[in-house]
């Protein structure tokens, strides 16, 4: 039996059920759940309650902690000593294309969704031949609006189903004083 | 009875998105004793080392007034001397400039948004009352380490 098919198998309601912990788990931009998790239960049980909500295969999805750039083996037991109160990320495993535009110019390129708004930034500022010394004063912000956007947003929710993100660079707005 | 004020910062620095920072070591609770709130928040030089930089905030009547923060010198208790704040590119030098109020120059806080109109004029960061702590951790700690983008630029240049 598979790791999937056992922790399918253990989704079962029992009669003495183990000990549950809560593990919040981010899959979009406004997007957030907790998942109850029994303990002893491996890590793939949250891409499963995942892609039956998002009517996917389970293969097709990946589970980060947050700060982290590997992603968590779907065979890793979460056990009782397991850091559950740190949150997590579902993204596709597809990659996304980012297309940057600054006043009349574009670059794009290919990223993991897992990669933040700050990667983006170190490699769009360069692309255009700005100033490194000038590089704090600029952000990311979504086309027509004025946001600027989280340095540790992830990619992937940003982009959520679609497969390219665009992003405007803009200067960062300083109060007036 | 507790200020309700009290337990909804209590609330704050327990919530996911501070607690994340906490275990990063972005930044550090120093100190809370209502309606006073310490702290400090890690940020990088321009010479790309590491300081960490202390902050006094007054917390009273959260969330629905906005927090009033300064950059403090806990050891001589006043704000930090104007040499010893942080350097860097100029919304480092405006966000910590020393000004009337000299509290933390930047929308959200509480004596700087009705300052020259900051948070009408900005208000993706001005403050409003569904706001987490988590926001002026954030934004603090971003500023304080903007100077390691421009040096992470001018390596892979």
């Amino acid at each position: 039996m598979t790791t999937l098919e056992t922790a399918r198998d253990n989704n079962r309601e029992g009669p003495d059920l183990p000990a549950k912990i809560e593990v919040t788990v981010r899959t979009g931009r406004d997007e957030e759940r907790v998942v109850d998790i029994e303990i002893g239960q491996p890590a793939v049980s949250i891409l499963i309650v995942i892609a039956d909500q998002w009517g996917c295969a389970v293969e097709e999805l990946m589970l980060f902690r947050d700060g982290e750039n590997d992603p968590i083996p779907g065979g890793t037991i979460i056990g009782p000593d397991y850091p559950h109160r740190h949150r997590h990320h579902v993204h596709h495993s597809r990659n996304v294309e980012v297309i940057v535009h600054y006043q009349v110019a574009s670059h794009h390129r290919e990223f993991k969704r897992f990669q933040t708004i700050e990667t983006v930034l170190d490699w769009a500022i360069p692309a255009f031949g700005i100033d490194p010394t000038m590089a704090p004063e600029f952000e990311l912000a979504r086309p027509e609006t004025k946001e600027e956007l989280p340095l540790n947003e992830h990619l992937g929710h940003l982009a959520g189903r679609h497969d390219r993100l665009e992003l405007n660079l803009v200067r960062g707005d300083i109060a007036n004083g | 009875m507790i200020d309700p004020a009290q337990t909804k910062v209590e609330n704050d620095i327990d919530e996911i998105d501070f607690r994340a920072g906490v275990d990063a070591k972005r930044w550090r609770i120093i100190e809370l004793d209502f309606p006073r709130l310490d702290f400090a928040i890690m940020g990088t030089e321009p010479d790309g080392s590491r300081k960490e930089y202390c902050f006094k905030a007054e917390v009273s009547n959260y969330p629905s007034q906005p927090p009033m923060v300064q950059i403090w010198d806990f050891g001589n208790r006043k704000s930090l001397d104007s040499a010893q704040r942080p350097k860097g590119n100029r919304r480092v030098e405006v966000t910590f400039q020393r000004w009337g109020s000299d509290t933390i120059y930047r929308p959200w806080e509480r004596l700087t948004g009705p300052h020259n109109s900051n948070a009408a004029n900005l208000p993706h960061l001005a403050w409003r009352a569904d706001r987490r702590l988590s926001f002026i951790f954030e934004d603090l700690h971003g500023i304080l380490n903007s100077n390691a983008r421009a040096r992470r630029v001018q390596l892979s240049a």
